[in-house]
């Protein structure tokens, strides 16, 4: 099976929006893949541009062998060529037509395959019925056995479980999975919930602001954070501006300056004194009422607690160190340490929990 | 002759609006769904025959189609023919005229159909064609159907423009609303309320028909 591959440039005038240009050179193997970022950042663009609803001015998109686009040999085919499917976040069944004939709709699809997929996917129940009657679950199910039964070269998925509930987006998910190991091919999945991308996907793209700003696995992408915007897409808590103090190269370590904190964190790059913006996710710091010396946690800093949520399986706490740090325990933690707002406490940070972002 | 006049408006107008869906239809999807030049006075001069008077566009029609007209010239030196003074001048006559109903109803009924649902349909592989003839149009059929009835109601009660196309000869241009005026004119008041009655009980059956077909099924 052959991998999406795409290098493209596209700019829009600023009508009614801000002017934005996407620039990326990507290349999607089989597998999931997800495209995470906040709105827009060009998810949605990447994928017209890949289904042909979209032309970039500059660029070249490849499915193996198979040129779709090159904007110097004037070569565009039109979507209907691909041979992509295409799940949509409303579903976008033919109201007028059943899940069966939705199903077998495709132009390479034929009823043995429709009925496979329906069947796989649990919804071959559902055939004589229209879409207008099922619940969305049962709709993207059904979807994605339209898109899959016209053997499509790669699967392209915008959002497809934005509009259901959990139940059923968990669902979704697992077939999502099932289907790219049976049909081989590279799956493109934008996505708004990291979560779902490390449930779901092999590797995860960050866009921001039309450039890919980071990719690897999910995991990796998520737990290290090289910007502002995958720091918030991962929802890191503690986003602090800091300064360079030290660099202590025996020691593998840097120390950091935030509003009059230090920090010392894996060793970086970068001059004294330059800006820096740091990460730290709130359930990675630990909370002491008294102050430890020998731990591996190499900051152990005093701070007073500001503020106390405490909602049903987590409670955060907020501490003045002075600078204010976000820390999440669990409501337990809250009675045990009797962590009441004006408590003196330390907090302990490993210096691996620090993040770099640029 | 009340015979004559009922069956002669039938087949006119059923003929013409036969015509007037299929080029309607086409016509609203180049509107609704093409990217052209000029789009909006083709869409502009296509509604003319609604604005204008019946008997300014029947005038058109005769400098078009007449004897010795742009078309109807050429037409009758070739054949001898002339649809002039003819039924098929009656339902060239209606169908302009409807035209425009028609056409205004395909575009919004196509328009009204998602973009996303064509695109969905290319990803599968769908040409355009394909694509209108299986998910554009049975979407859009509602309103292709109201925008049919209207079409055929405007027909049946076309007047001046078949006047000056066709004339008002009993028995083979004369339609119902010309067998009315002639009626009134020579005033006998029976046979002008018998046609009257008809007219008024066809249109009643068209308003409760555009009616059902606006209404969602259940």
């Amino acid at each position: 099976m052959s991998a999406l591959s795409v290098r493209a440039r596209i700019g829009f005038a600023g009508v009614g929006h801000a002017a934005f240009d996407l620039d990326v050179d990507l290349e999607f193997p089989p597998g999931i893949t997800a495209i995470l970022g906040p709105s827009g950042a060009g998810k949605t663009t990447l994928l017209s541009l890949l289904a042909g609803r979209l032309r970039p001015a500059q660029g070249r998109i490849a499915l193996g062998e198979r040129l779709f686009f090159d904007a110097e040999r004037h070569i565009s085919l039109p979507p209907a060529d691909r041979r992509l499917g295409y799940l949509f976040q409303e579903y976008l069944l033919f109201p007028h037509l059943t899940v069966l004939e939705n199903a077998a709709f495709g132009a390479r699809a034929t009823r043995a395959r429709a009925l496979e997929w329906l069947d796989r996917l649990g919804v071959a129940e559902l055939a004589p019925r229209h879409p207008g009657t099922l619940s969305g679950g049962e709709q993207q199910r059904v979807a994605l056995a339209r898109a899959l039964a016209s053997a499509p070269d790669a699967v392209l998925l915008d959002e497809p479980t934005a509009a259901l509930d959990l139940a059923s987006r968990a669902q979704i998910l697992d077939l999502e999975r099932m289907a790219q190991r049976e049909s081989g091919v590279p799956f493109v999945h934008v996505s708004h919930s990291p979560a779902e991308a490390v449930r779901v996907a092999d590797r995860a793209v960050v866009l921001e602001a039309g450039r890919v700003v980071q990719q690897g696995t999910p995991l990796e992408v998520l737990n290290t954070p090289r910007s502002l915007t995958v720091a918030r897409i991962a929802g890191f808590e503690n986003i602090l501006p800091a300064r360079i103090v030290e660099h202590r190269r025996q020691e593998g370590t840097t120390t950091v300056e935030a509003e009059g904190v230090r920090f010392e964190m894996g060793f970086q790059g970068g001059a004294i004194g330059s800006a820096i913006e740091l990460a730290i996710r709130a359930e990675e710091i630990l909370i002491a009422r008294r102050e430890v010396r020998d731990t591996s946690a190499r900051n152990v800093i005093a701070g007073t607690v500001g503020e106390v949520r405490v909602e049903q399986d987590r409670a955060e706490v907020t501490v003045t160190t002075p600078l204010p740090l976000r820390v999440s325990v669990t409501p337990a933690t809250v009675r045990r340490l009797e962590l009441t707002v004006g408590a003196r406490i330390y907090l302990l940070i490993k210096a691996r929990a620090i993040h770099r972002l640029e | 002759m009340i015979r004559d006049a009922l069956l002669l408006s039938l087949r006119v107008s059923l003929v013409a609006t036969a015509a007037v869906a299929v080029v309607g239809t086409l016509l609203g999807w180049l509107l609704a769904r093409g990217r052209f030049r000029g789009k909006e006075l083709l869409d502009a001069i296509l509604t003319l025959p609604l604005i204008l008077p019946p008997a300014v566009t029947g005038y058109y029609l005769l400098l078009l189609f007449g004897r010795r007209g742009m078309l109807g010239g050429p037409l009758h030196e070739l054949t001898g023919w002339s649809i002039a003074f003819t039924w098929v001048g009656a339902a060239v006559a209606a169908g302009v005229v409807s035209l425009p109903l028609m056409m205004k109803s395909a575009r919004a009924a196509i328009e009204g159909v998602p973009l996303d649902f064509e695109f969905a349909a290319a990803t599968l592989g769908s040409g355009r064609w394909e694509t209108f003839r299986r998910v554009t149009f049975p979407l859009a059929r509602r309103g292709l159907l109201a925008g049919t009835v209207l079409s055929f109601a405007r027909a049946v009660g076309e007047f001046g423009a078949t006047l000056l196309l066709a004339g008002n000869i009993p028995g083979r241009t004369q339609t119902m609303p010309l067998a009315i005026w002639e009626a009134v004119a020579a005033g006998d008041d029976p046979r002008a309320r018998v046609l009257v009655a008809l007219l008024t009980l066809l249109s009643l059956g068209v308003i409760l028909a555009v009616a059902r077909i606006g209404r969602p099924r259940s």
